[in-house]
């Protein structure tokens, strides 16, 4: 019995672990949204920010901290909050109008790949529930073994033939979950891009505050993340690559 | 020798026989002045399809024009008729340097030809000056009838043609370049052309008008319009003909700013405008429609005219208008009227006065902005009758007058943790890899099976003899017990004689008990199992005669159970 109640005093530190921090976080979102709606967003963002915990994250927090940060006149800021929101949740209609709205107002013209294909298969395929596909995928690897094992010791000609597409289809739908499950997963995970959030930023050649500067971007920028070099990081942006304060971008 | 390579290219075009299919090009000058228009020609001897070279950067200012002639030319008194088909473009270099025409070819029965090698033109020169000839004897003129004008209005610009040699044929007219201007040709259509006489510096000329254009600037500031061509040809007796042709001066207009205040109806009218309407009635009831007819009638810039936008209370539905525009090009300008008649059908009862419509102009004559507006309509709509079914009030565009970001959302929805991706974790990795990988081994072991050798087979088989015979031995046994014997003595028999035939490599025919006994002696076995052996063998058989009892029967399974189990060890 000793070790039965050391487990039950463990599920029960974990839950209200679990339950302090859910509870926490749902205090600060209603917070927040309680002083946008007095509009005053600073004190919102502060909010919404303080919700915000790095192994939980929730797509409205990040979306109503982007509308706090633009209120706020922080366009950098928002459009970061907008990409996080919609990388949570890429059917969040309201994050993309903002987002497009928003980088309107960004001083510079930033040459993206045509999304549409990729953004359309990513509202499809990957909603907040991060874990749906790689259930689905055991759940196709567990049916597979099974029709192949009837496949194997049924005598039945019928059955055999309706074995042999149930595992054909098993097969596909198993591939195709397990790439899903490991696209979904990067995309949350994978920090490849940041926006530039300081009003304006030096582009430097080489990774040194006396190295000549390339080029300047400005507030709400999106580039890609080449690597990275103590506090400068290596960026691109319309085939241009050069080394940005770390300070100056926010990783999506 | 302006014309001489030309003509001595037609001359060379003369000799082309029918027999094959011959083609040959020229220009009628092969150094050229900038903007200089010259003539290529193509010559065939056959009615083939003709491909024209590539000019490049030489502009094609006229043609292709077509020509056919025959003639029939008598040699030793045999007659040949010789066909020549031309093909005659226009072309104009509008810069200096070298071009190169590249050869033309032409198509016949599957056989090409082309026409030798590229002409090179020399361009030089700026080409602004005026075209004369050499002697001076003819020259092209373009003049407008006012130097200086404002934005939209009309001004005419005439291209005359000078000549101390009476022309016959207009051969060909080409305009200059003219960017900001809109221009209409007075007489698109013209086929009679006015020749009068003029003395200018003491020698007559012969005065030709060729063209006249009205034409309104769409900007201030200078406008220039690059010369004009023309082509005539004027016949020194019955078989010659002369040709002319060169390019006018270049003109200038100053065109004026319009006065830069402006009201908001103004939209760049220019001239003498008047503005009229009718309207069939001003009291009516609701779904009743109102015939609205608005003329605008006068001179000046109708291009720049756009329909009229009524400005109506929102209740009032009005389709597009049926247009009757009677405006035409004459030298004061676009001269006329435009009808415009509206239905329109008020769809809410009360009272409105309406200012439909106003629109401004520049008066070229008073030198200042007027406005012609329609006075205030009053309009009475009574309630319709209800029994007269529904009025469609008519869908607008939804107008935005403001855009901003979506409002904040109150639900928090899913909270996403990093860390309880179940991808990638060991768990998912077995449960997604191990099922598969055991129903291969599975699926492996079983095709081994079915692959392994004969003597494997037998081996497997030898293996199972045992467990086979004491599976029939079992069954004879429940046979024993629900008393069918005879049942039980065969499969008794059958389990012993199969086991033996399996282990000893026995086949069915000619087997007997010497036969086993035999192989079992060369196999060294223990003579008490051998005679063991015997005695089960001949108590079965003995029973298949002989009733015995069912104790019995239990007795001799039992003992053929013990004598397997004695000899699969040793065989």
């Amino acid at each position: 019995m000793h070790w039965m109640e050391k487990f039950k005093q463990l599920f029960l530190i974990v839950a209200a672990f679990i339950f302090s921090v859910t509870a926490f976080s749902e205090d600060k979102f209603s917070e927040g949204n309680q002083f946008y709606i007095e509009e005053h967003y600073k004190t919102a963002a502060k909010s919404y920010e303080e919700g915000l915990d790095s192994s939980h994250q929730n797509s409205e927090l990040y979306y109503n901290l982007g509308n706090a940060y633009y209120k706020s006149d922080r366009i950098g800021l928002a459009i970061w909050a907008y990409e996080k929101a919609l990388k949570l949740d890429p059917r969040n209609e309201d994050a993309k109008f903002n987002l497009e709205f928003v980088n309107l107002l960004s001083e510079d013209k930033i040459e993206q790949p045509d999304p549409a294909l990729s953004e359309w298969l990513k509202r499809l395929l990957f909603g907040p529930y991060i874990n749906l596909w790689a259930y689905v995928s055991i759940a196709s690897s567990l049916l597979f073994s099974f029709v192949v094992i009837l496949f194997i010791i049924t005598k039945s000609r019928r059955i055999r033939n309706l074995s042999l597409m149930g595992g054909m289809l098993m097969a596909i739908i198993l591939v195709f979950s397990t790439l899903t499950a490991y696209f979904h997963k990067n995309s949350i995970t994978n920090e490849s891009e940041a926006i530039v959030i300081s009003e304006e930023a030096d582009i430097h050649l080489s990774p040194m505050d006396k190295a000549a500067v390339s080029f300047k971007l400005h507030e709400g920028a999106k580039v890609k993340i080449i690597q990275e070099n103590d506090s400068w990081t290596q960026i691109e942006v319309n085939g241009n690559s050069g080394w940005i304060l770390e300070e100056e971008i926010k990783r999506i | 020798m302006r014309f001489g390579f030309f003509i001595a290219f037609l001359l060379s075009a003369a000799v082309l026989y029918a027999q094959g299919p011959v083609i040959e090009a020229a220009v009628n000058k092969s150094t050229v002045e900038v903007g200089e228009v010259f003539t290529y020609q193509i010559i065939a001897n056959q009615d083939c399809p003709v491909t024209a070279p590539d000019f490049g950067e030489l502009e094609v200012v006229g043609g292709p024009d077509k020509g056919y002639s025959s003639s029939s030319v008598t040699v030793n008194n045999v007659t040949k008729n010789e066909n020549q088909y031309t093909l005659t473009f226009h072309l104009r270099a509008n810069k200096k340097g070298t071009f190169n025409i590249p050869p033309a070819s032409m198509k016949c029965k599957l056989k090409k030809v082309n026409s030798g090698e590229s002409i090179a033109i020399t361009v030089t020169g700026s080409g602004n000056n005026q075209s004369v000839n050499s002697s001076g004897s003819y020259f092209l003129k373009i003049s407008s009838d006012k130097n200086s004008v404002y934005v939209g209005e009309p001004f005419v610009l005439t291209l005359k043609f000078y000549s101390t040699k009476k022309p016959s044929q207009i051969e060909a007219i080409e305009n200059g370049n003219a960017s900001g201007i809109y221009r209409k040709d007075l007489n698109p259509n013209r086929l009679n052309y006015t020749m009068t006489q003029e003395n200018i510096k003491g020698s007559k000329y012969y005065v030709l008008e060729l063209k006249q254009e009205l034409c309104i600037p769409e900007r201030a500031g200078k406008v220039t319009i690059e010369p004009y061509y023309a082509s005539l040809l004027h016949s020194v007796d019955l078989f010659t003909t002369i040709r002319e042709d060169g390019k006018s001066n270049t003109l200038t207009i100053d065109v004026k700013k319009l006065p830069a205040d402006t009201p908001d109806d103004f939209n760049g009218l220019v001239g003498k405008f008047n503005l009229i309407h009718t309207i069939d009635k001003t009291s009516l009831t609701e779904g009743e429609a109102i015939e609205f007819n608005l003329e605008i009638s006068g001179t000046g810039n109708f291009n720049g005219f756009d329909e009229p936008k009524l400005k109506l209370p929102s209740s009032f539905l009005v389709i597009d208008p049926e247009v009757t525009d009677e405006t035409s090009a004459s030298s004061q300008g676009i001269k006329g009227k435009i009808n415009y008649k509206y239905f329109i059908t008020p769809t809410e009862e009360g009272d409105f006065e309406i200012t439909p419509f106003s629109f401004s102009y520049f008066d070229t004559g008073e030198k200042r902005i007027r406005q012609c507006v329609i006075p205030a309509i009053k309009i009475h709509v009574e309630e319709g009758d209800e029994n007269r079914g529904v009025v469609i009030k008519g869908q607008k565009p939804i107008e935005i007058e403001n855009t901003d970001i979506q409002f904040i959302h109150q639900q928090k929805g899913v909270n996403v943790n990093t860390s309880d991706f179940v991808f990638g974790t060991l768990p998912y990795n077995l449960l997604l890899i191990v099922p598969p990988v055991l129903v291969l081994l599975v699926m492996f072991a079983k095709r081994r099976v079915k692959r392994s050798s004969p003597e494997e087979k037998l081996e497997n088989t030898k293996k199972s003899a045992r467990k086979n015979a004491l599976k029939n031995l079992a069954k004879s046994s429940q046979a024993i017990k629900t008393g069918d014997h005879n049942s039980a003595l065969k499969m008794m028999q059958n389990s012993l004689i199969t086991y033996l035939m399996t282990k000893l490599d026995l086949s069915l025919s000619g087997l007997s008990l010497k036969s086993i006994t035999a192989e079992l002696e060369s196999r060294k076995t223990d003579t008490a199992l051998l005679l063991e052996l015997s005695h089960i063998w001949k108590k079965i058989e003995m029973a298949q005669y002989a009733p015995v009892s069912a104790q019995n029967l239990e007795d001799t399974v039992k003992e053929t159970i013990k004598l397997i189990d004695a000899l699969d060890g040793k065989i």
